[in-house]
């Protein structure tokens, strides 16, 4: 009997627990995945020409293929950005979460491997610390222009150099570079707002602790632009492939499956 | 014909300088805008509040 | 006398085919007016729309007048002082400056000049400052478009505009290796003129791509509403409609003009990089200097990554396939080719001039473009160089840096002297 009220107080306190962490009072999430429907745009090779760092750059002996769409088996869609708007005309919370305010103090890292940037997407606020690795064993320059910002940094080889974002926001992502490799890209969004997330390799995206109330949401990709023709139930993108949601005190807004079709990232 | 020679030259390089001053390369359309419009927006630019 | 006669009418021929192409006239080379930028015009809409689409034509009406109302015209430039007298921008820009460099040249009676920008500059830099005068095309590098708000030579870091005594120098000392010569001969106040006045078409030229990147988040509507306070029928604007212009105006030239460029703009002298003191073994008559010489070589081929870009003997032949930012810029857009001019046939045909690769820098010359003071190759090292390939090297010391320029400045006597052993680490040979 004892035992079955431990379980029970437990259990109890997990699910408090759960919801005091990730969906408190006045704050809510959401969470969704992408599939591409119909067929995945083919990557091509890189065009790694005739660079004297063939040697290193190769993978498994072969010209690696670009990075630009990635999908896994059963095409989830990685690499797209979920963020709250804050272009023209956009309402924006005031406040962010406190859970938010650590993340500025994390260095991230950025790092190159056989002549590839790893993650090829990131997200960092203004102020925060980049890590930028090289686990090559050739040089490379790390080159990140995005509307707001811009560093051109040589790295060394097996060997890491710490720059610190300037306080400025970007509105979309921006790119980042090597001018060694010119193949090699990766993509960076800097701003203030961390209402951010970037889908992972099955396509799933999450973000946490939204201030309840109603606030556009836009669909990025590098090879899409603004994801105007993603389908999301229940809702229609503009031309700016953003959304209003309404985000509910202590709710989690499942937004389920969101189709987008292949044709979309051409660019 | 040394006189004559140097006329030659002259107008030759009279000619020339002509050609070179009608090459045109392709160059940006001008900045097209309505004066009395942009006279406005000054004067609301002067009355606004800025910080 | 028969071959007489038909020279004779030759020439007549000639001299009265010449007074005509002179009474026909040709056009004036680059009238007096600022120069839309349509390869920003066309690059967002090839980013933003469908193929075939195009964004509404009043858009650059919309444009023209804005820029208008804020920058004035190359004959009667103003500046946005927001905040009237009391404006911080005045250490940037004066209008007494403007005056002097804008309008056509000529000079006055008291011998003050004016039109200065047209009489040095604009054959080569254009009116609108877009690199695109009348020579740009014949020129290698091209002029500098400044537009980008991006400066290769100057003592601050990137995104950092340069000081007034960055501009100044280039203006004082000219680029060796390129077409733009020393205007040493100038009296002083005649340059701070001009340097207050690239300054001015730098900001005008950011403003005027961040408009035009605004387009793509408008669904035709203006950017600035101007019918919402003055009524067509001369009717009182509703509070509500104050309001909305009053935003309007906040976002697209408080946020667009104010904070994002004016304000990058005032005190750059706050961000210049401080340059350590070499060490003794700089010094070429110190015992130590050779050996401060091979450090230097062997950090530019390790540490400092040199010899990717300007090749393991210096002579600039590594990366040859780059772009510098300028032309980057739109190159990246979709489908061009730098090989192929069809493929860009749509920039080219409203001036966009055919992309050239950007080359390396020949370190067996003597010649450096940003200044020979071994200061100058420091801070090319140390912060990069704006706007080409080259990058900052944060992670190594200023020592190491000063071996590295030491090694560059020894470069171009080094082939002669060299012996076997100190060839380079890598054995590609170098024919040219």
């Amino acid at each position: 009997m004892k035992r079955v009220f431990f379980c029970t107080l437990l259990f109890v306190l997990c699910v408090s627990m759960n919801s005091l962490l990730f969906a408190q009072d006045g704050w809510g999430n959401l969470t969704g995945q992408i599939v591409i429907s119909g067929d995945a745009p083919v990557n091509q090779p890189e065009d790694v020409k005739d660079n004297s760092d063939k040697a290193v750059c190769l993978i498994d002996g072969k010209v690696p293929l670009d990075d630009g769409v990635v999908v896994n088996d059963k095409n989830q869609l990685r690499d797209v950005y979920v963020m709250m708007y804050t272009g023209r005309g956009a309402d924006t919370p005031d406040t962010y979460h406190p859970s938010y305010d650590a993340q500025t103090k994390v260095k991230l890292t950025l790092d190159n491997v056989k002549c590839r940037f790893v993650p090829k997407a990131s997200f960092a606020r203004p102020g925060q610390t980049l890590i930028l690795k090289n686990s090559d064993n050739v040089g490379h320059n790390c080159r990140i222009a995005t509307m707001e910002h811009e560093h051109n940094i040589n790295i060394v080889k097996n060997a890491e150099s710490e720059i610190v974002l300037g306080e400025e926001s970007d509105k979309i992502p921006g790119e980042v570079r090597c001018d060694i490799h010119q193949w090699m890209d990766a993509i960076i969004l800097i701003r203030d707002n961390p209402y951010v997330s970037i889908s992972d390799k099955d396509g799933k995206f999450k973000i946490e602790n939204i201030p309840a109330g109603d606030w556009k949401f836009q669909f990025w990709h590098k090879k899409g632009g603004y994801l105007k023709t993603i389908e999301v139930k229940g809702y229609e993108p503009d031309r700016r492939g953003t959304i209003e949601l309404t985000i509910k005190s202590g709710e989690t807004l499942e937004l389920g499956t969101l189709a987008l079709p292949g044709d979309a990232l051409t660019k | 014909m040394v006189i004559r020679n140097s006329w030659f030259v002259i107008v030759l390089i009279v000619v020339m300088s002509s050609f070179v001053g009608c090459y045109q390369r392709t160059v940006a359309p001008a900045l097209t805008f309505d004066q009395k419009k942009a006279e406005t927006l000054d004067s609301e630019i002067k009355k606004m509040e800025w910080d | 006398m028969i071959g007489n006669s038909v020279s004779r009418l030759f020439y007549q021929l000639i001299c009265i085919g010449t007074a005509l192409l002179g009474m026909t006239g040709c056009e004036r080379s680059e009238p007096p007016v600022f120069r839309f930028n349509s390869v920003e015009w066309v690059k967002q809409e090839k980013t933003h729309l469908a193929e075939g689409e195009h964004f509404p034509e009043d858009y650059k009406a919309e444009i023209g007048t804005i820029m208008t109302a804020l920058f004035g015209t190359p004959d009667d430039p103003t500046f946005p002082f927001f905040l009237g007298d009391e404006d911080p921008a005045h250490d940037v820009i004066s209008i007494e400056s403007l005056r002097m460099a804008a309008g056509p040249t000529r000079v006055d009676k008291r011998e003050s000049a004016t039109g200065l920008y047209r009489e040095h500059c604009a054959h080569c830099h254009g009116i609108t400052g877009n690199g695109a005068g009348d020579t740009a095309a014949s020129l290698e590098p091209y002029p500098r478009d400044f537009r980008l708000g991006k400066f290769k030579f100057k003592s601050t870091p990137l995104r950092s505009p340069p000081t007034d005594h960055d501009l100044t120098e280039i203006l004082v000392n000219g680029i060796p290796g390129s077409a733009m010569p020393s205007f040493r001969t100038l009296p002083e106040d005649q340059i701070q003129s001009l340097v207050e006045y690239v300054k001015y078409l730098t900001m005008r030229g950011q403003f005027e791509r961040f408009l035009l990147g605004e387009l793509a988040a408008l669904d035709g509507e203006p950017l600035i509403d101007l019918s919402l306070v003055d009524k067509p029928d001369g009717g009182e604007p509703s509070e509500d409609d104050v309001e909305e212009f009053e935003d309007q105006m906040y976002a697209v030239i408080g946020e667009g003009l104010q904070e994002r460029i004016i304000a990058r703009w005032l005190k750059p002298e706050r961000k210049v990089t401080k340059i350590e003191a070499a060490p003794p073994e700089f010094d070429i008559q110190h015992q130590a200097h050779r050996q401060f010489v091979q450090k230097g070589r062997e950090l530019y081929f390790a540490k400092g990554n040199c010899m990717q870009c300007h090749g393991d003997t210096g002579i600039g032949d590594g990366q040859l396939n780059n772009f510098d930012d300028w032309t980057n810029d739109w190159i990246k857009s979709a489908d061009v080719d730098t090989a192929d001019p069809t493929s860009y046939a749509d920039f080219s045909a409203v001036g966009a001039l055919p992309p050239r690769p950007v080359k390396p820098r020949n370190l067996t010359h003597r010649y450096y473009r940003g200044g020979d003071h071994p200061d100058d190759l420091y801070l090319r090292l140390r912060n990069g160089i704006e706007g080409t390939p080259m990058p900052a090297s944060t992670a190594m010391t200023s020592d190491e840096i000063w071996a590295v320029v030491a090694y560059v400045r020894a470069m171009p006597y080094l082939d002669s002297t060299r012996d076997e052993s100190e060839k380079p680490v890598n054995e590609k040979q170098v024919m040219r």
